[in-house]
């Protein structure tokens, strides 16, 4: 397994995995029907960690479920080109997985967790394989679990425990894509380390390519090379993590970025204007840019005219902002108080000891 | 709408807890929880998950799980809370003392409309007519930055987005005026947007009202936004209490340090950076480890934290629990 690492010259030259093309999901229960997804259009490379972040509410999660085949697209299309990078013990190419946000409610609290992550494979089988214990087994060591744990029911075992249980069963079926709806939110550092760690290891073992959903926006810097921003069932920014993240154009992805509390000496210092109100009603959604009622930037042709994704593509053509304005906002990444506040070089202690 | 209590001009601190220890069987989820928050203080409650910070607070307000045994003092203005009588502490709940959780949605009855919900604890701890609750009510969803509050007032929880239902459960615990706030994970569910709306309308309320209030979540940045003094519990225990700004600036301890250290936001990084600083899983209260409980995970452990246990003591103006104190420099330095 080799063919690696993300490289961001590279990245045009991968083949692209998932490809969405003018994609809208609308839920039509509703009265009016929400359009969830409206016209997104994106393409994730082999081996890259795509990242979509926004707020609740956004459609992110929709997106997700559209490209699993979960919801079924209203219009345009999604083709995902998902092959196997290895024949994978029982499992053929298979489908595409999600690893869900709450892994209690993801296990099947009545069986063994080795049936759960072999649950993938069986669909496929004619008769139960022998092995397919042991591959279970095999592929819950490749998450750092013991194989005793296999035997074990899901109330047994801790929530970083269970969150690699269904990351193991993500990848039972051998596929080369995962997708992750929200892996890390509302974790303390230690455990969101711990599973940004595997997934990373992961990733290199077995070339995977990540499709993650977040609204926590630093697990995603640590972990994604591209990210798209969506707002309001749109897709508003997309292009490399760490020009999107540091250099944010859109004016809403600048107020995502500022919203992200920093660590700071001095309580009430940080000066970052909040983003006031929420995002938009999507049964009623504003006229123009759906981002214009909250943004400092808008003007009478906000409101007139949708700013379409691509239009105004930057010099790298590979980070576009859907904004009318970006040319005109400077080009300074939102206020940050001062950086040494937000920044703990590592220390030593006087005696010298490397920490292990 | 100032606080009768708040002006009794109690002297010392408003809340004392007291060599509070809880344990459920042979397991002791907390040991020797010693801390004071004063009047108007913003105080934050951090450390990982299991390190028995979210029982420290309930404890305060005696909601423990059955068959909890526990031990030592807590003190709300003058009012002693561990052995009180259940009338007393009715009263204390929601009156003097008020908590908000992390899922605000689970918290609010959903078959009933927000207003009458925050009306109802009004009726419960104060004689007011339905009227004079309901006027009050609409004026604390305004207070809270709830649009149109009248609207709000007669809205059921699923109608209303997370944050807005999360700034419903604020007006609910300001409604009787409390001294003090406990306010558990109150961000954690939001998205970051509302959690900075959140964080400040907390840090406002407090100013505005001399509200004291015990902020307990494992985020750290939003601890230093908001708190005057920072308390990390690691195992049960509290190994670390001082100001915001020494905790930042230098802390204590290395636990806190780790936690700042591997808590630092990144956004700089495409691609994932291990924080080395904070490496394994929190040992567990019910076999803590011998000696220091932080050992097995401390990058600057000495083969004497294995077998001594420290004790709490006095640093520069705060606690700390670590055998190495006057010889560690845990200095926060800019890169």
């Amino acid at each position: 397994m080799s063919a690696r690492q993300p490289d961001t010259a590279t990245a045009a030259s991968r083949p692209v995995v998932v490809s969405v093309r003018a994609l809208t999901v609308s839920y039509d229960g509703q009265r009016p029907a929400v359009r969830a997804v409206d016209n997104v259009t994106l393409d994730v490379a082999a081996g890259e960690t795509f990242a979509v972040i926004g707020e609740s509410g956004s459609g992110k999660s929709t997106l997700l479920k559209a490209i699993a085949g979960l919801v079924s697209p209203s219009a345009g299309t999604v083709d995902v080109q998902a092959a196997a990078p290895r024949p994978a013990g029982p499992g053929s190419p298979g489908p595409v997985q999600i690893v869900f946000q709450d892994p209690d409610l993801a296990l099947n609290p009545r069986q063994p967790v080795w049936k759960s992550v072999a649950e993938p494979l069986v669909p496929r089988r004619l008769r139960i394989p022998a092995g397919l214990r042991d591959h279970a087994c095999e592929l819950l060591g490749e998450v750092g679990l013991s194989a005793e744990v296999g035997d074990r029911k899901p109330h047994e075992l801790s929530g970083g425990q269970r969150q690699r249980v269904t990351i193991a069963r993500a990848m039972a079926s051998g596929t080369s894509l995962v997708l992750l709806d929200e892996p890390v939110s509302a974790q303390d550092v230690s455990l969101q380390a711990s599973i940004l760690r595997l997934l990373t290891t992961l990733q290199r073992d077995r070339g995977l390519t990540y499709v993650i959903v977040s609204h926590d926006v630093t697990a995603v810097g640590r972990l994604a090379n591209r990210v798209g921003v969506m707002y309001a069932a749109k897709l508003v920014e997309v292009g490399p993590a760490e020009e999107v993240l540091t250099r944010p154009r859109h004016p809403y992805t600048r107020a995502l970025i500022a919203a992200v509390p920093l660590i700071s000496a001095e309580p009430g210092s940080d000066a970052r204007p909040v983003i006031q109100g929420e995002p938009p009603d999507l049964r009623n959604p504003p006229s123009g840019c759906r981002f214009r009622t909250r943004c400092a930037f808008a003007v009478e042709r906000c409101a007139i005219e949708e700013p379409g994704l691509g239009e105004a593509a930057l010099h790298t053509g590979d980070h576009q902002v859907a904004c009318h304005r970006w040319q005109e906002i400077p080009e300074v990444p939102p206020a940050r108080p001062r950086q040494s506040a937000g920044d703990h070089a590592i220390s030593r202690s006087k005696t010298g000891r490397e920490p292990c | 709408m100032a606080t009768p209590l708040a002006q009794a001009g109690n002297p010392g601190p408003l809340l004392t807890v007291d060599g509070l220890c809880l344990s459920i069987g042979a397991a002791a989820l907390l040991n020797d929880i010693t801390f004071t928050v004063d009047r108007g203080e913003v105080v934050g409650l951090v450390g990982e998950s299991g390190s028995g910070k979210t029982l420290t607070g309930l404890s305060v307000l005696g909601l423990v799980p059955p068959g909890a045994r526990l031990a030592g003092r807590v003190t709300v203005s003058g009012t002693e809370l561990t052995s009180a009588p259940r009338d007393v502490l009715r009263a204390m709940r929601g009156g003097e003392v008020s908590m908000i959780f992390q899922e605000p949605r689970s918290s609010l009855n959903p078959a009933m409309p927000i207003g009458r919900q925050i009306a109802d604890v009004i009726r419960a701890h104060r004689s007011a007519s339905r009227r004079q609750a309901t006027v009050a009510a609409i004026s604390l969803l305004g207070r809270v930055g709830l649009p149109s509050p009248r609207t709000t007032f007669a809205a059921y929880p699923h109608e209303l987005s997370g944050g807005m239902c999360q700034r419903a459960m604020i007006a609910m615990a300001l409604a009787c005026g409390p001294s003090l706030l406990i306010a558990d994970e109150p961000t954690t569910a939001l998205d970051v947007t509302v959690q900075a709306q959140i964080i400040a309308l907390l840090r406002s309320i407090a100013d505005e009202r001399g509200l004291a209030v015990l902020l307990i979540t494992h985020n750290l940045a939003v601890v230093t936004q908001v708190c005057d003094r920072i308390i990390t519990m690691y195992c049960g225990q509290i190994v670390n209490a001082d100001s915001t700004r020494a905790v930042v600036t230098a802390p204590s301890h290395p636990y806190t340090w780790a936690l700042l250290s591997a808590g630092r936001p990144e956004l700089a990084s495409a691609g994932f950076r291990d924080p080395a600083e904070l490496t394994g899983q929190p040992a567990s209260p019910v076999s803590p480890p011998a000696g220091c409980r932080f050992h097995p995970r401390c990058p600057f452990a000495e083969p004497r934290c294995a077998n001594t246990v420290p004790g709490l003591v006095a640093a520069d103006g705060g606690q700390t629990r670590c055998l190495r104190y006057p010889e560690l420099v845990l200095e926060a330095a800019a890169r």
